[in-house]
């Protein structure tokens, strides 16, 4: 618990400009993807990482790995900071830095073959193609439940989750240690979503991976993380570890997004809590607490004044004027 | 590495390897949909007897095409001159045969710079942000003169021949593939499979070479099948305004040009080149009509 961080980022911000005119074109706004993100992950653990679709989690990933450039903060991973090196150390960074994508389909070139595309990253850093690359290959097909005989093999000849394994295999080449899972399962059948978390869980354990879990199903990130940090509006709202923030969620959008989840259970009482209205544009976001408009228990402060993140138990923060350490806080009491 | 796949459970048993797909093309669902294409097997055969003809010219043309034989002017189409002669007794079937030669070498010179410099412009236009609206700008330029004028006034300010031919031409149709590079550039380098190249640490050189311009060969190739039919056309109405190869050599143009004089007395010297020009234009038309068929999926139409 006291070892430092793998990957440590602190108030990561990401703006997009949006410009206007077809040739002497101005900035006229932008889009806060991001806005003064800070969370850590510790060596060999899984942060999920939860919000609705445009919240900015992807977004995150994916700026954690370099692969946009933030407009301000610092990322360190393994006590480095990625912000200050060059490219050709960033470059050699990125075979402990991996990503594995949402769309099982676009992800991998249409045009390689599947051993052409799992050891692309070995190629990358200079390994030549020959006997021992190919067994490579084979091996990481293996490792990811697939077959040797499947390297000769076009993307389009599989299906869906087989995909997935693929775009895994190709994260495993390098032999990372940190690997952001970008809703991974999201776009997989319920039941291969299973099989590629288990695989996950498996390849986790075996290898020493760290990974940042990033999905929109709280089911999903439940099963698999070991932390959980919700994100609305390009703001992180609460983080804790996973069973404090199922159990008690503070945050009244957390306590929202809980609701949501389906129980097994018919008769069982559920006090669904429904957010009205839609997410505010993040071009134009609200003033004070960016959560205020769909808040069911906002008061007159949360229109004014953005509310820090603050500690209210071990390893639980979060971001509500409500919410104090030692006080139940707003909504319905857990049971 | 074994310990794995236990929860995975469905780790199929390895099969023998398939032997080593050589022939992939020739097997591939794209070659059957080739050939169940009607307009594209009809275009490809024109096109290649059209070709072969013309590679195998020295051994097809019964005399020189250049031989004068003034007491065969004016000969019709018979056994002995089957395209009929010209004015000066050249045989016209010779004169057509080894006009084929120039008109489809011109033809695939300007497909070959074409493709050269359509996907270098379109490349660095699309991939490159800050190149693409300067370079656009210039295309747009380009292809605000109407193509045969353009052609025509390159043609005329480097003098007549046949490199300068396939120069003007090249000029011309650049611009409409570097417009049809960048656009589909543009649409791949956004794809999930270009970042996950820039995460394993490849070169923007490699995403571009490996990545980004597999994916575009298909309206590329498309495109490059329409251009050579222009690019014969073209040249027959560069060399018909005498801009083209000079007159002694034949080329489909020039031959039009001189029979247009005896129009009246021997319409064959004109009429049968203007026919295998048409007919050729034709069948790289039906082509490239069958390519994007079967290459474009966007356009696809379902077929009865």
């Amino acid at each position: 618990m006291t070892a430092p961080p793998l990957v440590d980022v602190k108030g990561l911000v990401k703006h997009f400009p949006i410009y206007s005119g077809l040739m002497f074109s101005k900035q006229i706004g932008s889009v806060q993807a991001v806005d003064d993100v800070s969370f850590h992950i510790r060596a060999g653990e899984t942060l999920g990482l939860v919000g609705e679709s445009g919240c900015g989690k992807s977004t995150t990933g994916r700026l954690i790995l370099k692969l946009i450039q933030p407009t301000a903060g610092s990322i360190h991973y393994d006590g480095v900071d990625l912000q200050t090196l060059d490219a050709e150390t960033m470059r050699q960074k990125r075979r402990d830095l991996q990503i594995i994508f949402q769309d099982p389909y676009g992800s991998l070139n249409p045009r390689m073959t599947v051993e052409d595309i799992i050891t692309e990253p070995l190629v990358i850093f200079g390994e030549k193609p020959g006997p021992a690359l190919a067994k490579r290959a084979r091996e990481l097909l293996k490792t990811v439940g697939l077959a040797s005989f499947h390297a000769r093999r076009y993307p389009h000849e599989f299906s869906g989750g087989q995909r997935q394994r693929i775009g895994i295999a190709r994260a495993l080449a390098t032999r990372p240690k940190f690997i952001v899972c970008d809703e991974a399962v999201s776009a997989l059948d319920v039941s291969i979503q299973a099989q590629v978390i288990n695989l996950l869980q498996d390849l986790q354990e075996e290898l020493k991976l760290t990974y940042l879990f990033i999905a929109h199903d709280l089911g999903v990130v439940k099963h698999i993380s070991d932390r959980v940090a919700v994100m609305y509006l390009g703001k992180i709202v609460e983080l804790a570890d996973k069973r404090t923030l199922y159990k008690q969620p503070r945050h009244p959008y957390t306590q929202a997004l809980l609701s949501a989840i389906p129980v097994p259970k018919p008769r069982a009482g559920r006090n669904r809590i429904v957010l009205k209205g839609d997410v505010p544009s993040p071009i134009n976001p609200p003033k004070g607490c960016r959560f205020h408009t769909r808040c069911p228990y906002a008061e007159p402060v949360c229109r004014e004044v953005e509310p820090p993140r603050i500690a209210i138990g071990t390893g639980h923060e979060v971001a509500c004027h409500l919410v104090k350490p030692g006080l139940p806080g707003p909504g319905p009491k857990a049971a | 590495m074994t310990e794995t796949s236990r929860t995975i459970g469905y780790a199929p048993e390895d099969e023998e390897d398939a032997p080593e797909q050589r022939w992939a093309f020739w097997r591939s669902d794209t070659f059957k949909r080739l050939m169940r294409h009607k307009a594209f097997v009809a275009g490809a055969l024109v096109f290649g007897i059209v070709a072969i003809v013309a590679i195998l010219a020295p051994w097809i043309a019964p005399a020189d095409p250049n031989k004068l034989a003034i007491r065969f002017k004016f000969r019709p189409p018979s056994w002995d001159f089957p395209f009929g002669t010209d004015n000066f007794g050249r045989d016209q079937l010779s004169r057509v045969v080894y006009g084929a030669r120039l008109s489809l070498g011109i033809g695939l010179g300007v497909v070959i710079l074409n493709a050269v410099f359509g996907i270098l412009l379109g490349a660095a236009a699309g991939y490159v942000r800050k190149l693409d609206g300067p370079l656009m700008r210039l295309a747009d330029a380009f292809m605000a003169f109407p193509s045969i004028l353009l052609a025509l006034g390159i043609a005329a300010a480097l003098g007549p021949s046949s490199y300068t031919a396939v120069i003007a031409i090249s000029v011309v149709y650049i611009p409409r593939t570097a417009r049809i590079v960048r656009a589909s550039v543009l649409v791949v380098r956004e794809m999930e499979f270009v970042q996950a190249a820039l995460a394993c640490g490849a070169s923007h050189y490699r995403i571009v070479r490996k990545h980004v311009l597999p994916n575009c060969m298909a309206p590329l190739i498309v495109q490059l099948s329409f251009i050579f039919a222009y690019a014969v056309l073209t040249e027959a109405v560069l060399s018909f305004l005498g801009l083209g190869a000079a007159p002694p050599t034949p080329t489909w143009g020039n031959i039009i040009a001189e029979g247009r004089t005896y129009i009246r007395e021997a319409e064959w010297i004109t009429l049968i080149p203007g026919i295998v020009l048409a007919a050729t234009v034709l069948a790289l038309n039906l082509l490239g009509d069958g390519l994007r068929d079967v290459l474009d999926p966007r356009l696809k139409v379902p077929q009865g």
